[in-house]
């Protein structure tokens, strides 16, 4: 039931609203009582009278009252509906905002581990359910217990009898809506999946196109798509043997039960126990009653999605922030704290507890000094630089920036300070300059366009549509995968960040244009440090090509998470190493045409 | 779906006659279901109003006269008519949603097949969120439209027009007295639906606005984080979240006034029917079931007019969606087949390219990418293209297998003309590997084989072992049947490198054309990529656009491109002897190092 504890604290903030609209609903419903009887008091009248003595003034009377009555009825019902529909709609937003809160506290593990399209449904049709249980389910409660209880009164009040045997199939429409909606759910998303498969596969087609049409695929292809659309129809049909059902058989039993009543009432008002009126009130109500007792189903159902939802979105509410502020950060000023200097202290590290990914690093890197990480792939590079941004948390005290763990600096002033372009950069669908100017709040043009060049975007640039302020994504241009990672350099390094931090971040230039954005960014940056009051920026690079790697004034090569050597480029082709092995193959065999 | 928004909210007519006769011709197969389906919504509504009927005759005939037998008589007629509507409505939803099932099927079957045809020139305007839009979202609209819309608004213009006729027939005075509330009432329904509509278009956009922010967000969340930008995105967010809950908020008050507005004007009709009707019932001027009848009918009267201006909006999506899926169809395939299709047998792969001239914008001819290239490759030879970025190499793929149609000159194969072969039958004697690798969902075996039946598992064993692919895949937990994610997530760039070889090779064709990947991966794949490449091109007529130079060195021919022209053409020795830009390039890459 923390679910809907949880529900309840948030809508709290909107009580009075609340028991304002359900007082408007109880009047609404209270004032919908009255057309039925005064229908009954009318024909009970007509009935009664003859032309002579009999004038139509009451009748007026009960016109009047009728449409007044009605007209009252229509203004409560204009306000609980804005109200209590309109908490669910103020609740569904808080919790949305929440929930994107939320998950921005998150660490990377959680994202890697949790798929974004889980993440997403519960975020949209979760959230959906919620609303409605909100919504349409606090109107169902109030509705259903005030018609019920009113409308059941004065039709026992007309006759108990008929109200006995009319209950019979009213009562059968309660659970036909009960069983039918759940077994509808499911079948309904049966189809759902089954056509969520058919656009991954049309789209896996599309992307997939240049194959399939270079090998000819396309008639066994569009056979797939086929038997994936035969299954539709038959998950659909299968639906529709439910879902048609449904509404008929409402009709149906709502019909049976006005039957009854006009057969068994109509006995009742030959014998005369019952004026025509009450007849025509009692049918009156019993239509009323109609919506009550199917909402009892709905109800059942509704909340029972609606609470399963809102524990769905607890899981990921509850999820804990795992790297935070700890309690004793360090200096706040980053000025004294973040120089560049990083020391790693026997690290050791691994993301579940058993393997260890990293065993025993100890490297110490100077402030405005550059290093170069090689190794295989899975040697434990990425990890590494991943640890000191803490996008994972390393243990403590075995990471330091200017002698204080980084734990203790605080995560906003750590990562302010570094700057880090990955292998595949995350871009935003967003003008490439609102990429570019992503982590900094206030830069002049100058700085844009300085940067743009250092990153070698300049000339990419020049041929888009609408140059820096292209939209990159499916409206905008496609970029290249070289163009999406040296717009990420441009992002980084416009930071002016102290440590810049490069993972494989030029795997998708060609030899040439690497070697051209590196020796920019790092001549600038030289640049930059010997004229400005930042001070020495200190590089970490990751990198499969000896020709980047060896500009770094010192190289650590990584195998299986340890550091089997470290020195300059030219210490290590001395040593036969891992390092004199990688060079050798790369430089007598591997060597790539310069494409200028 | 978020990107291609603009486009697809354009929302127009809520009816268009040229559209839905188009329409209407893929149920050309099914016109009998059709035609039933709407018999029986006829009978239906028809049933439907026969209830208040019923009442009045039992209170009438037989109520008020005491007649018993009579009323048994009207009750198990009611009872029949009641079980009879039950089982006709049945029948008629199931019947329209297989119709509308079949008939959608065939549109999509269609739909799919003619986007399968294009060529890649149509795929480079046509980003992949819109066609899937097409094939899958529009076409639910449409058929959404034909089981709910259509057929629901047929059945609620049915009952309405049978109300007003039965409440005609009833008592014509009355009922032209009743129908004093109507006018007031479809000018609230049409002020209500202008404003609906465009609420729910709002919505629909701000949806997808927050849905596929949020969505980028949890794409890019580490950058996000590492740039310290959640503050700003948050507040982004919100910004869209506050305009989605307000638009919420308007459509809510729309509804709020609409439908109590209609309950309301269902109230002064029936005050109508008791004032004036129960005026004339005490004078003797009408019968009191008839009166009773009037109230029913009356109050039934305003359900299908909300139905109208519910079922508006789906009209006018399902029109729009139609308009996109026929101008899709109508979208023409621009590399044809030749109308007398040469069909490629023992192929020896001789290629030719004479003097060909070509550019990707066929307005213009100043954009030429290819300036007279012409080059000769006997069978079973091998030539390597080099040049910068830019220089034209890649068109060379894409028009070997007629993904592009050349301006000028011709390319021919074995001495015919590319363009005179059938374009299936050339495109399986020639085997192509991309740059980038593209795998499909499924395992491994079936990303070496695709859908290709012919191709039996020992073939594909020995494809992979050939590229040296072998080893890893038969490491893999699963083998050949490990699964492979969406774009082969879960295998490195060289590894996806040597399936795409084990591909080529299963296929065995006949000519070869290779683009080699860019990217850096370590070295000991590199070594592996390069030895399995060695082995694909032997006995196999092939072009590589090379970037290694471990590639030229052994093939036949080396051509060098430079600003779309051949500017060298020979083997290594030769070219570095030239002295020309083959000798620049190179020693410009030894110089480096």
């Amino acid at each position: 039931m923390d679910a809907l504890k949880n529900l309840y604290t948030y809508t709290r903030k909107y009580k009075y609203e609340l028991i304002a609209g359900i007082i408007a609903l109880i009047l609404t419903d209270a004032l919908g009582l009255l057309p039925p009887w005064l229908i009954k008091l009318a024909i009970d009248y007509i009935k009664k009278a003859d032309s002579q003595t009999h004038s139509i003034n009451p009748l007026i009377k009960y016109s009047v009252l009728i449409v007044s009555a009605v007209g009252l009825q229509a203004v409560f019902r204009y306000y609980w509906r804005k109200h209590l529909f309109g908490i669910s709609r103020k609740v569904e937003y808080d919790l949305r905002n929440d929930y994107f809160k939320h998950l921005q506290r998150l660490h990377w593990g959680f994202f890697q581990h949790t798929k974004t399209g889980d993440i997403m449904s519960r975020a949209t049709n979760d959230l959906q359910a919620v609303r409605e249980f909100l919504g349409i389910g606090s109107v169902i409660i109030v509705d259903t217990a005030v018609i019920m209880t009113t409308c059941l009164i004065l039709m026992i009040f007309i006759s108990p009898k008929l109200t006995g045997i009319s209950l019979l199939p009213m009562a059968l429409v309660s659970i036909i809506v009960l069983k039918f909606s759940r077994e509808i759910r499911q079948r309904f998303e049966s189809v759902q999946k089954q056509l969520s498969e058919i656009s991954s596969m049309v789209h896996e087609n599309i992307a997939g196109i240049r194959v399939i049409q270079a090998y000819v695929q396309e008639e066994n292809e569009l056979n797939r798509f086929k038997k994936l659309n035969e299954q539709l129809i038959n998950k659909n049909l299968e639906l529709t043997k439910i879902s048609g059902a449904f509404f008929p058989l409402m009709v149906f039993t709502t019909g049976l039960a006005t039957a009854l009543v006009l057969w068994i009432g109509g006995r009742e008002v030959i014998r005369g126990q019952l004026t025509l009126g009450s007849y025509v009130a009692f049918n009156g109500y019993l239509a009323m009653l109609t919506w009550p007792m199917a909402a009892i189903g709905f109800m059942i159902n509704l909340s029972q999605r609606g609470i399963a939802s809102m524990r769905r979105i607890e899981e990921i509410m509850n999820v804990k922030q795992e790297i935070y502020d700890s309690q004793q950060s360090a200096v706040s000023s980053q000025q004294s704290v973040i120089k560049g200097n990083i020391e790693i202290k026997s690290l050791t590290f691994s993301y579940t507890g058993k393997n260890n990914v990293l065993s025993d690093i100890n490297l110490n890197i100077k402030a405005g000094s550059s290093l170069s990480l090689a190794g295989a792939v899975g040697s434990g590079k990425s990890t590494l630089v991943k640890l000191i941004m803490r996008i994972y948390d390393a243990p403590d005290n075995s990471i330091f920036i200017n002698g204080v763990d980084i734990k203790r600096i605080p995560l906003k002033i750590l990562r302010d300070n570094i700057g880090y372009v990955e292998q595949e950069p995350f871009l935003f669908s967003d003008t490439i300059r609102e990429n570019i100017v992503f982590g900094v709040s206030d830069v002049t043009e100058n700085d844009i366009e300085k940067t743009v060049i250092m990153a070698g975007l300049e000339r990419d640039i020049e041929i888009f549509p609408h140059g820096i302020n292209t939209v990159i994504g499916e409206r905008g241009v496609t970029l290249s995968g070289g163009q999406k990672q040296r717009v990420a350099i441009a992002r980084a390094i416009i930071k002016k960040p102290k440590i810049l931090i490069l993972d494989d971040a030029f795997s998708n230039l060609d030899a040439s244009t690497e070697g051209r954005v590196f020796t920019n960014i790092m001549s600038s940056l030289k640049d930059m440090s010997s004229n400005s009051s930042i001070g020495d920026i200190t590089v970490i690079l990751i990198s499969h090509r000896i020709s980047t790697m060896k500009e770094a004034d010192m190289i650590a090569v990584m195998e299986n998470g340890r550091i089997a050597e470290t020195g300059t480029h030219e210490e290590l082709i001395l040593k036969s190493g891992l390092y004199n092995r990688i060079y050798k193959k790369q430089v007598f065999s591997e060597m790539e045409i310069v494409e200028e | 779906m978020q990107a291609n928004l603009h486009e697809d909210e354009i929302i127009g007519k809520a009816y268009d006659a040229r559209l839905m006769r188009r329409l209407l011709s893929f149920f050309e197969p099914y016109k009998k279901q059709l035609t039933i389906s709407i018999l029986l919504l006829i009978v239906i509504s028809i049933l439907n109003l026969s209830g208040p009927y019923l009442t009045k005759i039992a209170i009438d005939n037989y109520i008020l006269n005491g007649d018993w037998s009579g009323l048994n008589f009207v009750m198990a007629v009611y009872f029949m008519v009641l079980l009879l509507t039950f089982s006709l409505q049945y029948a008629q939803v199931y019947i329209m949603q297989l119709t509308g099932q079949r008939a959608m099927y065939d549109i999509r079957v269609k739909l799919f097949a003619h986007i399968e045809k294009m060529s890649l020139s149509f795929f480079n305007n046509n980003p992949i969120g819109r066609l899937v839009t097409r094939v899958v979202n529009d076409i639910e609209v449409l058929n959404e439209m034909f089981t709910q819309g259509i057929v629901v608004a047929i059945g609620d213009l049915l009952t309405l027009i049978g109300i007003a006729i039965a409440l005609l027939i009833l008592n014509l005075k009355l009922a032209l007295l009743t129908f004093i509330v109507l006018p007031p009432l479809l000018y609230a329904t049409k002020f209500y639906r202008d404003r609906a509509r465009d609420s729910y278009r709002n919505i629909r956009t701000n949806l997808a606005k927050l849905n596929s922010y949020l969505q980028e967000n949890i794409g890019g969340m580490s950058t996000v984080q590492v740039f310290n930008r959640e503050d700003e995105n948050f507040k982004r967010f919100d910004r869209i979240n506050i305009e989605n809950r307000d638009e919420q908020m308007r459509s809510l008050i729309y509804n709020a006034i609409y439908f109590p507005s209609i309950e309301f004007f269902s109230a002064i009709a029936v005050g109508v029917i008791i004032w004036h009707g129960g005026g004339e019932a005490i004078r003797g001027g009408i019968q009191l079931g008839v009166l009773v009848a009037f109230i029913q009918y009356v109050q039934r009267f305003f359900q299908p007019v909300r139905d109208f201006a519910e079922k508006y909006n789906i009209m006018q999506a399902s029109m729009a969606s139609s308009e996109r899926i026929f101008k899709l169809l109508d979208t023409h395939e621009e590399i044809s087949n030749p109308q007398k299709p040469v069909i490629l047998r023992d192929v020896k792969g001789d290629i030719e390219f004479r003097d060909v001239w070509f550019s990707y914008n066929h307005t213009s001819s100043e954009d030429y990418i290819l300036k007279g290239i012409s080059f000769h490759l006997k069978a079973g030879e091998s030539a390597a293209i080099v040049g910068a970025t830019g220089a034209g190499k890649t068109s060379i793929i894409n028009l070997l297998g007629r993904f592009y149609d050349i301006q000028k000159g011709s390319i021919l194969i074995d001495n015919i003309d590319i363009r005179d072969i059938d374009k299936k039958s050339l495109r399986r004697n020639i085997g192509i590997v991309l740059q980038d690798v593209f795998l499909f969902a499924g395992d491994i075996e079936n990303n070496i084989r695709l859908g290709e039946e012919g191709i039996s598992i020992e073939k594909v064993y020995e494809s992979a072992e050939i590229v040296n692919a072998h080893r890893f895949i038969e490491r893999l937990p699963k083998g050949y049947k490990e699964d492979v994610q969406e774009r082969g997530s879960t295998l490195s760039l060289g590894q996806k490198q040597l399936i795409s070889f084990a591909r080529v090779l299963a296929f065995n064709p006949k000519i070869l054309i290779l683009d080699e990947a860019t990217s850096s991966v370590d070295t000991e794949t590199e070594i592996l990529i390069r030895e399995a490449l060695r082995k694909l091109i032997k006995n196999r007529t092939s072009i590589i656009i090379a970037h290694r130079l471990s590639t030229i060195r052994y093939v036949d021919k080396i051509i060098v491109i430079h600003d779309g022209k051949i500017v060298e053409m020979g083997n290594h020795e030769e070219l570095l002897k030239n002295n020309g830009m083959y000798h620049n390039l190179y020693q410009l890459q030894f110089g480096t190092r």
